[in-house]
């Protein structure tokens, strides 16, 4: 960073039937004063509409007919340039050498607005000469930044005759949304540091924001997990001992839960063994005594055949006892007849028949008796099986119910009552780990936000550190000037305004608020030019010595005062790389040896110079 | 051979026996061949006629008055006529068959227990036939007939 001011050499005005109004400047300081309505402040509000100021130009009747400025410049680096600007505003025309009347040719458009993507524009092509291309400056609290324009600085150099008595900080355009911005500019130029720098800190704003969002959901999660962990009871060592206690009593059940259904298997086993041995036999008891119904019917059977077969055969033997007569059906003669013919049927074969069946019977009904006997025998003993069955089931089946059975369900039901517990106890301790996760992540995005913060170096604020050396220069200033009263200035970074010998700056009448002011922006240009820093090398001030004409008040008459001497005087030892170009209607003391740094706009047609405008 | 094919059950000598003892009974009436083929059924089964308890068990049988019986006691009387023992005889309303001269001897020398019981039995269907025109006979085995009918259609499709 150095200090590479520029100076302006000429400002000329063109129509195209007139003749040109000129006036020109050198190194240090020019005075230019005289009458009202001589176009005095038309110069200060030229030089700001020339130097990128939004325009038109104010329509004084002077002007008529002029339609083209020009403002020819010396760079630091020595090269020369001439901006040709219509007056009604719009792009600048910018052609090399130092030029009084239109250049030929085309020379090179600048755009009248700042673009810090395209270079051809005023703004970019002033800031490169003067050191302070591509810088950027903090415009709000969240840190976004914006491109420096030289209209920043163009509001600290040149202030004209409504600015240099407001009441309100130097660094204010009235505009409070560009309060930050300009406070930003004013340090800047002091510290010689941009805020470039919070280009970082602004992007990891955007990832900061996105951490504390997350911080901030975890701290919601956490302080549920809170609650919920406080409707449990015990910490979270109690809980762990009391999972392995509940283990390993659940070991110790199972065991026994195990034994105790092995047995109720074996003894249902046995009991279901018996109930199947009762069905059994109570369904061969039932068939038995359906076989015996038959088999009584079938003895009753041989016994009434047998009967029969008896009474066949007495029949038999008293009818061969009796004498054969003649056959009826064949007629034939006993003696001829063939006992065999059916017609008569053979009687002894009949009866031999009937004994063959008879001893047939016996033999069946022999049989049969066993039959029955051993049927007889089998159903007694069933019966007599069923007394202990029974016995041994309802044995069994007491045992089962009012012993096996209620172990087992008790047994059942404390395991499950364990595990129960235990999935209770688990899922309280699943809790304590769940926020332990939780702050533990919560802690790590905090961890990165403040890392984040801390890299942040470039806090280049307006702070007294700062600002104190540049109040020190205001006061040797205004010491200088003899300014009444003032023993200590210091600068105010709150109001950003001085403080004149505990006196705010706003609170003077407008006479002292124009000096103070003036003092401030000389100030500046002294302060950054003495300690190589960049600024545009110019101060134009309109109307800096008002008390001595329109004073506010006893207080604000300087009249009596030497000031307007000591201001002149301190003016007149600028160094040739700064310039000052100052309007006033007083006309300088006359002990104050100007020479030809003055120009008079007498505004009478013959005097000296009639005013900016020919008459 | 024929003889070892023919069981002594309801064959001529039984079935004669049993139309002796009906002849017997109903002495000195003569029955055609339709009552005595219905009454030799009749005198093992008097229980139907609310007699006395039957002289046979229950069994599954075949229309008691089938074609079968009615040869049975065809040739049965034929052989008992051969001995005397059943005579027969003709007039106008066909052949009617009567107790034979050997048939007082024949009865009275049969004793074995059954014998007697089936005796009682001719006695008491002769009392109860006694009155009984051939019209009211004939009524009598009709009705029985249909009960028969489906009393033996329940035996035969109950248990053996």
């Amino acid at each position: 960073m150095t200090y590479s001011g520029f100076q302006i050499r000429h400002l000329s005005f063109h129509g195209s039937e007139k003749e040109p109004a000129v006036v020109s400047f050198q190194f240090g300081l020019n005075v230019v004063y005289g009458a009202s309505d001589t176009g005095k402040s038309y110069i200060v509000e030229a030089i700001d509409f020339m130097l990128g100021g939004k325009g038109p130009l104010p329509d004084i009747p002077q002007a008529k007919g002029y339609d083209r400025v020009l403002l020819a410049i010396v760079f630091d680096d020595g090269s020369e340039t001439t901006l040709l600007r219509s007056m009604a505003g719009g792009q600048f025309q910018a052609f090399e050498g130092l030029h009084t009347s239109i250049p030929d040719g085309e020379g090179s458009t600048l755009s009248e607005i700042h673009n810090e993507r395209d270079e051809t524009n005023l703004s970019s092509f002033l800031l490169s000469k003067i050191g302070l291309a591509g810088k950027r400056i903090r415009k709000n609290a969240k840190d976004e930044t914006q491109a420096l324009s030289f209209r920043n600085l163009a509001r600290l150099a040149i202030v004209n005759e409504e600015e240099i008595i407001q009441k309100r900080s130097p660094l204010s355009d009235g505009n409070y949304t560009a309060n930050t911005a300009n406070t930003s500019v004013f340090t800047m130029l002091l510290t010689g540091i941009d805020d470039i720098a919070l280009l970082s800190r602004k992007s990891t704003s955007t990832e900061e924001q996105k951490r504390q969002a997350q911080i901030d959901l975890l701290d919601q999660l956490i302080t549920d997990a809170q609650k919920r962990i406080t409707t449990i009871s015990g910490s979270r060592d109690e809980l762990s001992d009391q999972e392995e206690r509940l283990t390993r009593a659940m070991d110790n059940r199972a065991e026994q839960l195990a034994f105790t259904e092995e047995r109720f298997k074996s003894i249902s086993t046995k009991r279901r063994s018996i109930i199947q041995r009762l069905e059994t036999n109570d369904d061969r008891y039932t068939e038995i005594a359906t076989l015996l119904d038959r088999f009584k019917l079938l003895r009753d059977h041989y016994v009434s055949d047998y009967e029969r077969l008896l009474g066949i055969r007495q029949a038999g033997s008293f009818f061969s006892v009796l004498d054969q007569e003649i056959c009826p059906t064949c007629g034939a003669l006993p003696d001829h007849h063939d006992p065999s013919a059916v017609c008569h049927g053979d009687v002894s074969v009949t009866v031999a028949a009937a004994e063959a069946e008879m001893q047939k019977i016996e033999t069946r009904q022999t049989e049969l008796a066993t039959t029955i006997a051993a049927l007889n025998a089998e159903a007694q003993s069933i019966q007599k099986s069923f007394p202990n069955l029974r016995k041994s089931l309802s044995e069994l089946s007491s045992e089962i119910e009012k012993v096996v059975s209620p172990d087992l369900r008790k047994q059942r039901a404390t395991y499950k009552e364990l595990a129960d517990k235990g999935a209770n106890v688990r899922e309280a301790l699943g809790l304590f780990a769940n926020l332990s996760d939780l702050t533990n992540r919560k802690a790590t995005l905090e961890r990165q936000n403040e890392g984040g913060s801390a890299d942040a170096t470039s806090n280049n604020r307006l702070t007294s550190t700062v600002v104190a050396p540049f109040a020190e220069r205001v006061q040797s200033v205004l010491l200088e000037w003899g300014f009444p009263g003032v023993e200590h200035v210091h600068f105010d970074t709150n109001a950003k305004d001085l403080i004149v010998s505990g006196k705010a700056r706003t609170s003077y009448g407008k006479g002292l608020r124009a000096i103070t002011q003036s003092a401030f922006t000389i100030s500046l240009l002294q302060y950054c030019a003495d300690n190589d820093l960049p600024h545009p090398g110019i101060v134009v001030l309109d109307s800096p010595l008002l008390s001595y004409r329109e004073p506010d008040g006893a207080d604000d008459d300087l009249r009596e005062t030497n000031l307007n001497a000591n201001f002149y005087r301190y003016l007149l030892g600028l160094e040739s790389d700064r310039q000052a170009i100052i309007v006033e209607n007083m006309d300088p003391p006359s002990d104050v040896e100007l020479g030809d740094r003055v120009i008079h706009f007498s505004g009478m047609a013959d005097e000296d110079r009639f005013g900016l405008f020919p008459h | 051979m024929a003889a070892l094919m023919s069981s002594a059950f309801n064959g001529s000598l039984e079935t004669g026996m049993r139309a002796v003892f009906n002849l017997h009974a109903h002495f000195p009436r003569a029955v055609d061949l339709n009552r005595l083929t219905a009454m030799d059924y009749l005198i093992v089964r008097t229980s139907v006629l609310d007699g006395p308890a039957d002289l046979h068990p229950p069994t599954p049988i075949m229309s008691p008055v089938t074609q079968v019986r009615r040869k049975t006691v065809q040739s049965a009387v034929a052989l008992m006529m051969s001995r005397a023992l059943v005579e027969q005889v003709v007039d106008e309303s066909g052949i009617l068959f009567q107790a034979g001269d050997n048939a007082e001897f024949f009865v009275s020398a049969l004793q074995t227990p059954y014998l007697r019981q089936l005796y009682e039995r001719a006695e008491w269907l002769a009392s109860f036939f006694q009155d009984y025109t051939d019209d009211g006979f004939d009524n009598l085995m009709r009705n029985l007939l249909s009960n028969w009918v489906s009393e033996f259609q329940d035996e035969a499709s109950g248990p053996a």
